[in-house]
């Protein structure tokens, strides 16, 4: 085997020449004017106004709107300099796999299209934190306008516009919260490889996310959209033009959850080095697995069920409109058919993130390493054949109620392996509670309170009393935010030094936890009470006797704002202020990404490493894990 | 820009990894335009079903059988003729390229040609719009497909002009295969489209 020679070139461009090009800003600036050639330019003269079933009287032109749209998007990407390498392909030069990767280029690589996995995951880690900001402001403004039930600070409209907008935003762009900054950043790593299978597609599906995320900002220009996340018809058909800027923002987050799980797949099938055999995969890179399976299956019928509302609304068919032969009901199968995988989309990768960790901090191999694989894949196949339990109250045919109620209850076994598992390397482990362990165990309380209670919706006489309350509400908050945001937090304390090369403050982060874990009970937990009171979602009214609750609650939720600001007082402070680098491997873990210096050089491993034991090797003296050697250096 | 002296010696991956990843790439891809398709498939039969409001087909819906056939025969042809060469010399791929792309094409066009002629618009009732929708939506798939066969024809040619040199020859086979199959996949799905749309 031959060795090939890099080298890293240092630009000596100027700040105003390096602006200049292919980048985030050119791609802002070709955005905007794709946008107003697609509204203006060619929208408006194609016709006045949208002649579709609802729009007929209405006078709005949402042809012109979605143009402007899909040409904003496309101007965007070719600003980015997405287009270039397709123009190349089509002139017949050979393939390549790498842009912008030098180390030369420094911080520009982060505002351009750069196919270095771990500059990718460090742009998704500020991308996505930063909309998750925005989406969590959306919740504190929610609990505002609930601290009276007839004192508004919003209106109705408005009030339904946040709900949607802040359910949106956490159910698209958290959908790659965890897969984006952390599976692209270490999977490579752990398999021993120095990229993803498709470079290029990796940095499409973090900067499409962007771009959807903007797109779905630009809904409060339009009045909003009053659906919820859930999108539902025939209101989604009956709405405003945000709720075009709903179908623009969910289609281009399903697309950047297609590719990024099909590359993520692609890239743990074929790019193991040698000795990384199957069952010695780590169990981060199976959950990654799981829930990749999910992206690539599930996440294509979203951008359909969106295309074909998009195509109500714009070129006159009527899928979901029953006076022209359509249902309002084949919205919500379709939508489920993805939504519910989506669930678990969202938890899957906090199971194997707390699995992963486990070892790490008790100082034992992880417990039933196959049944943990099992519990895995068994969730990811089992969550295709449950979606019409959210159809429950909407008429369908009783007998096929038992089924569904049947089949949810039983993702409740492999849930239970998991459990198990965890339960299992608990047990007479050597617990270390640092910060990533505490979100960890955070993990373990919070998903118990949302499984047990999923456990009990599933059943249909249940799921029919507490239907759309904030019963149902409080179940899917304490899953996905007690389950994903949890877990997102532990890696991000866990995988966050090595990924910035900065060490945290280890105080204010155990402030931020048990902030959080107070809080974040302290507000999910009486929502419980609040939907057997009969609370519905999505009003912005209540009766007067529920005030006090929902006063606690709010205040609660206040209580989460701020430990989120700990949070950010603490990555500000680390990656601005004090900088202090961090160490190769604060946690003493054994998983060979923390056997490279930090920071981890740009082409990883200067030979591939090779795997010869188990991945969990603790107990077990000496560790002999992979012996990499990373570019520059010797492991 | 200048080139500083840092050069780094390391180790190439191994070279069957990328070819593998396109072969995985595709079929992962071919998995996720099926799940897409099937959304059209579930709305032909779940609003066929339901009939709501006995609005299935809205006045006089009449399908252009021939050009249906015609489409369907193009795409056939094209990816048998994809798949049949994607194990032999480079100039029969090059030619089965040639052939695959200008079929693909003159059905995209077909496709485009008989929405101008049909008796019904996509107002017309819920089988006027499954029917819109899921060929509409082929047609986009199919320039895709298009693209990628086009981008397998063009690198050929340029290996050719330039004497083969700087080719990576079981990469660009590799690519050939990946293409082929998917293109494959794809016209299989525009067989199952137009058993349901025009003989169902």
């Amino acid at each position: 085997m031959s060795a090939i020679a890099i080298s890293a070139s240092r630009p000596t461009k100027s700040f105003w020449q390096r602006l200049g090009g292919f980048n985030m800003f050119t791609g802002i600036a070709l955005g905007i004017a794709g946008w107003f050639i697609g509204y203006y330019a060619i929208g408006e003269n194609i016709t006045g106004h949208t002649l579709t079933y609802y729009k007929a009287q209405a006078g709005e032109n949402d042809i012109a709107v979605c143009l402007g749209y899909v040409l904003g998007v496309v101007g965007f990407l070719v600003g980015m300099g997405f287009a270039n390498y397709p123009v190349r392909r089509m002139l017949g030069h050979p393939p390549s796999l790498t842009e912008h990767e030098s180390e030369g280029e420094g911080a520009a690589r982060y505002f351009r299209l750069c196919t270095d996995h771990k500059v990718v995951a460090v742009q998704y880690l500020i991308g996505i934190g930063t909309f998750f900001f925005v989406g969590g402001l959306n919740a504190m403004f929610i609990r505002t306008e609930l601290l009276s039930p007839n004192t508004h600070v919003f209106g109705p409209n408005q009030y339904l516009t946040l709900v949607g907008m802040h359910g949106s935003m956490m159910m698209g762009m958290m959908t790659s919260g965890i897969l984006g900054p952390f599976a692209n950043w270490v999977v490579p790593l752990m398999i021993g490889s120095r990229r993803m299978a498709f470079p290029r597609i990796e940095a499409l599906t973090f900067w499409l996310l962007m771009a959807a995320g903007v797109i779905l900002v630009t809904t409060i220009f339009w009045g909003g959209f009053q659906t919820g996340w859930t999108g539902y018809q025939p209101l989604g058909d009956e709405g405003t033009a945000g709720y075009d800027a709903y179908i623009g923002f969910f289609g281009l987050v399903g697309l950047s959850m297609t590719l990024l799980g099909l590359n993520l797949m692609a890239t743990i099938i074929t790019m193991r080095a040698p000795g990384m055999t199957w069952s010695r995969l780590p169990i981060f890179c199976w959950g990654v697995v799981a829930t990749a399976i999910l992206m690539v299956l599930a996440a294509p019928m979203l951008i359909a069920t969106l295309l074909m509302a998009g195509m109500d609304r714009t070129v006159q068919t009527g899928f979901y409109i029953a006076a022209i032969g359509g249902s309002a009901y084949l919205f919500q199968n379709l939508f489920w058919v993805f939504g519910h995988p989506e669930v678990y989309i969202l938890a899957l990768p906090g199971f194997a993130i707390v699995m992963e960790l486990l070892p790490v901090f008790t100082r034992k191999p992880l417990w039933g390493y196959r049944l943990a694989v099992a519990g895995l894949l068994g969730v990811a196949f089992l969550s295709f054949f449950v979606w019409q339990h959210h159809l429950f109250v909407s008429g369908i045919d009783a007998d096929l109620r038992p089924f569904y109620m049947l089949s949810t209850e039983m993702i409740s076994l492999p849930t239970g392996f998991t459990f198990l598992v965890v339960m299992g390397t608990l047990w007479r482990g050597r617990i270390r509670l640092t910060v990533p362990m505490l979100f960890c165990v955070g993990w373990i309380f919070n998903f118990l309170f949302g499984g047990i209670s999923g456990v009990f919706l599933s059943d249909v006489p249940s799921d029919v009393t507490t239907h759309g309350s904030f019963f149902s509400m409080a179940h899917f908050h304490y899953t996905i935010m007690g389950g994903l945001v949890f877990t997102f937090f532990a890696a991000v304390y866990y995988w966050g030094p090595k990924m910035l090369n900065v060490k945290f403050d280890e105080r204010l982060g155990k402030i931020h936890f048990w902030t959080l874990f107070v809080a974040f009970n302290s507000t999910f937990g009486p929502l419980f009470a609040l939907g057997f009171l009969g609370m519905p979602r999505r009003v912005v009214t209540y009766p007067l006797g529920l005030q006090g609750l929902n006063d606690w609650v709010s205040i609660s939720a206040y209580c989460i704002g701020l430990s989120m600001l700990v949070f950010l007082y603490n990555v500000v402070k680390s990656t601005v202020f004090t900088r202090e680098p961090a160490e190769d491997n604060p946690w003493q873990a054994k998983s060979i990404e923390f056997s490279l210096p930090t920071p981890v050089p740009v082409h990883d491993f200067e030979r591939l490493p090779t795997f010869d034991p188990d991945p969990y090797p603790y107990g077990v003296e000496p560790a002999p894990i992979g012996a990499p050697v990373p570019a520059g250096g010797v492991a | 820009m200048e080139a500083s002296a840092v050069h780094l010696e390391l180790e190439p991956e191994p070279r069957h990894w990328q070819r593998r990843a396109l072969w995985v790439g595709a079929r992962l891809w071919c998995g996720s335009i099926s799940f897409f398709f099937v959304s059209f498939v579930f709305a032909y039969f779940y609003l066929k079903s339901l009939d709501t409001n006995h609005g299935w087909k809205i006045g006089h819906v009449t399908i252009a059988a021939g050009i249906g056939v015609s489409i369907a025969a193009l795409q056939l042809v094209s990816a048998v003729a994809l798949r049949l060469s994607s194990h032999r010399r480079p100039g029969d791929q090059l030619a089965a390229g040639v052939i695959a792309l200008l079929m693909g094409l003159t059905a995209v066009a077909l496709q485009f040609y008989e929405y101008t002629i049909l008796n019904f618009g996509a107002a017309s009732g819920g089988y006027a719009s499954v029917f819109f929708g899921w060929t509409s939506m082929y047609a986009i798939f199919e320039l895709g497909g298009l693209y990628w066969i086009e981008t397998q024809v063009a690198t050929m040619l340029r290996a050719r002009r330039n004497g083969g040199t700087g080719v990576d020859h079981a990469l660009a086979q590799a690519g050939f295969e990946a293409c082929s199959f998917y293109w494959a996949y794809f016209v299989a799905i525009g067989v199952l489209a137009y058993v349901i749309l025009y003989i169902l």
